[in-house]
Formats: C-alpha cells, structure tokens, sequence
C-alpha cells in the first residue's frame, strides 16, 4: 500500500497539540510521588518473592510432583510386568482355589507346553514299557497302529 | 550515553548489585506505566503490567544478551504483557467479569484526575480504545514514544512496511474520532 505522505502530514498537523497535551500531561511533577509508591511495590514483590522459601511451590510444579509420586506409588502397588488372568473358564480350577494355586498351574502349563516334543515323548514311554515289560508285542506293532495308539493318547490329553 | 549506562546497569546488577536494578526500574517505570496506560486506558490495569514487566524482567535480565538496546528489550516485554493482559480481560469479559467494578476507584486513585485539560486527554485515551491492537501500538510507540520505525519494528517484530500503514490507517481514524468528539 502507498501512504500519501502528504496526507500523513497533515492528519499530523491536525492532532498535534492534542498529542502535545498528552505528552506533556505525562510529565507532572505530582505524579512523581505515585511512581515513587510505584517502583517501591515493584522491590517489594521483588524481595517477597525471593525471600519465598522453597517449600512455596509453585503450584504447577506442585501438581506435577503429585502426579509423579501418585505415579510412583501405583507402579510399586501394581505389577504391570504380570499377566492378566481372564476369568477361569477351567473346571480345574473352583471358586475357592487360590489365586497362587491358579497362577502356579499357569506357569507350570505354560513351560510345559513351550517344551513339548511328542516324538521323543512317545520314545521315552515306549523305552519304559520295554523296559518295565508291560506290553511285549508293542515294539513290534506296525506304524499305522502305533500312530494310532499315539492320536488317542493325545487326544485323551494324557501328554 | 543512555545506552552505555543501562549496559553498565545490567552488568552490575548481573555481578549482584541490586541496587543496579533499582535504578533500572526509577529510569523506565513512568515510561512502561503510560505505554500500558494508552494501550489499556486504565490506571489499574497499567499500574498492575508495570509491576509484571520489572518482575520479568529482575527474572530474565541474565539472559539479555546485549543484542539489542536495553530499553528496548523492556519495550518488547511490555509489549507482549500488555497485549496478553487484553487478551486475558477479553476473556473475562466474556464470562461477565465486568470492569464495572473499576469506575469506582477509578475516580479515587487515578493519577490523571484534576488534569488541567482533562477532556483531550480523555478523548484521547478514548479514541486509541477505538482502534485495533495492533494500531494503537504502533500510534503510541511513535507519537508518545516518539520512537522511529525501526524501533518499533525492533520491538513489534513487524516489518517496517507494514508499521507504516498501520500508523497511516490508526493516525487517520484517530484524527476522525477526535473531529467528531469536537
């Protein structure tokens, strides 16, 4: 935009005594004792607040010390590191089993299961069954048959 | 040699001689207190920034880093506390927290009663009321401060461009709003 200096002059001219006026009502002497009242407020919040001890906190800081402490305390109350029990859906388990029998199971179910081979399973037991001589004749069962017997001893949940 | 003083100011006060700030404050006090009188139009409200900007500025005075002129950077911190302070009373006017309640004491305390020629000063102060922000500033920096554009933008941030139409546009509504007060 282009100022008309021109025009800018003589809006100038036309309120310069009352800028004037303004100004020079700015420079009372009689104002000197409220400016002197003035800076003294000024050194005195000045001192308050720098004689404030440290327990006045400020009042954000305040709360944000609460949250963490708040924070602190709920963590230690609060394992978050454990995993959450869903509602037992298991007949093992009554109303009246113990939280640490329950949990006891779960662990115990879980290492089993992260370990569980089959195979080597079904060798242990039938080189205990040669061994302890229950059923002779099973080593010489043929594949089908053993394969069998091992899909029903899975399905039975015995392993 | 003013500006040599403040440096000379802010490095006693930084080396902890308080009394260095004093003498801060006895300089530019009646100066931030009727630049926040003309950009608020009230004692109390100038009278309350005033006190915020030395607190400010007791804070922040370390990290002045000699960039700029002293009276400037309290010109710059005034600017942006008086601004905020309109902003904030906005809002309590919006929830009906009248300044009613001001009228009242104003009459009592006010440092501009028994004016000699009260009725300019008022139309005066009346008039800026009616011009935006941004204008009033610029219209007070120059014609009270009689700061120069430079300055003003040191301490607006504005380009100087802009100040300049924005002075143009505030000097003539002004200068309307006086001829129809007469």
């Amino acid at each position: 935009m282009k100022i008309n200096e021109k025009e800018l002059d003589l809006l100038e001219n036309e309120i310069s005594s009352k800028i004037s006026t303004y100004n020079e009502s700015k420079d009372r002497n009689r104002d000197n004792y409220y400016f002197t009242h003035l800076n003294n407020k000024i050194f005195e919040k000045i001192d308050n607040k720098k004689n404030k001890s440290i327990l006045f906190l400020n009042p954000k800081l305040g709360y944000a010390l609460l949250f963490l402490i708040s924070f602190a305390i709920s963590f230690e109350l609060i394992n978050f590191s454990n995993k959450t029990i869903t509602p037992n859906e298991d007949y093992l388990f009554s109303e009246t089993t113990s939280w640490f029998e329950e949990k006891q199971f779960v662990t115990d179910v879980d290492v089993y299961e992260i370990n569980l081979d089959y195979d080597s399973y079904i060798t242990n037991e039938l080189n205990y069954i040669e061994n302890t001589s229950i059923i002779y004749e099973i080593s010489d069962l043929p594949e089908n048959e053993l394969n069998l017997i091992y899909e029903n001893i899975k399905s039975k949940k015995i392993l | 040699m003013e500006i040599v003083d403040d440096k000379l100011l802010v490095d006693k006060f930084l080396n902890g001689d308080e009394n260095a700030f004093k003498q801060i404050v006895n300089r530019y006090s009646k100066k931030i207190y009727w630049h926040a009188r003309g950009m608020l139009n009230n004692h109390f409200d100038a009278d309350e920034v005033t006190q915020e900007v030395f607190i400010v500025l007791y804070k922040k005075l370390h990290t002045f880093n000699y960039d700029s002129n002293l009276y400037t950077w309290i010109y710059r911190i005034t600017s942006t506390r008086t601004l905020n302070f309109i902003r904030k009373k906005k809002v309590k006017e919006f929830f009906s927290l009248s300044e009613a309640n001001y009228s009242n004491i104003e009459s009592e305390t006010d440092i501009q009663d028994h004016f000699e020629k009260q009725d300019e000063i008022t139309q005066i102060e009346n008039a800026l009321q009616k011009i935006s922000v941004k204008q009033r500033e610029v219209f007070i920096l120059k014609n009270f401060e009689g700061m120069t554009y430079q300055e003003i933008s040191d301490i607006t941030g504005k380009s100087i461009g802009g100040l300049k139409a924005n002075y143009f546009h505030a000097l003539k509504k002004v200068t309307e709003l006086l001829k129809d007060e007469n």
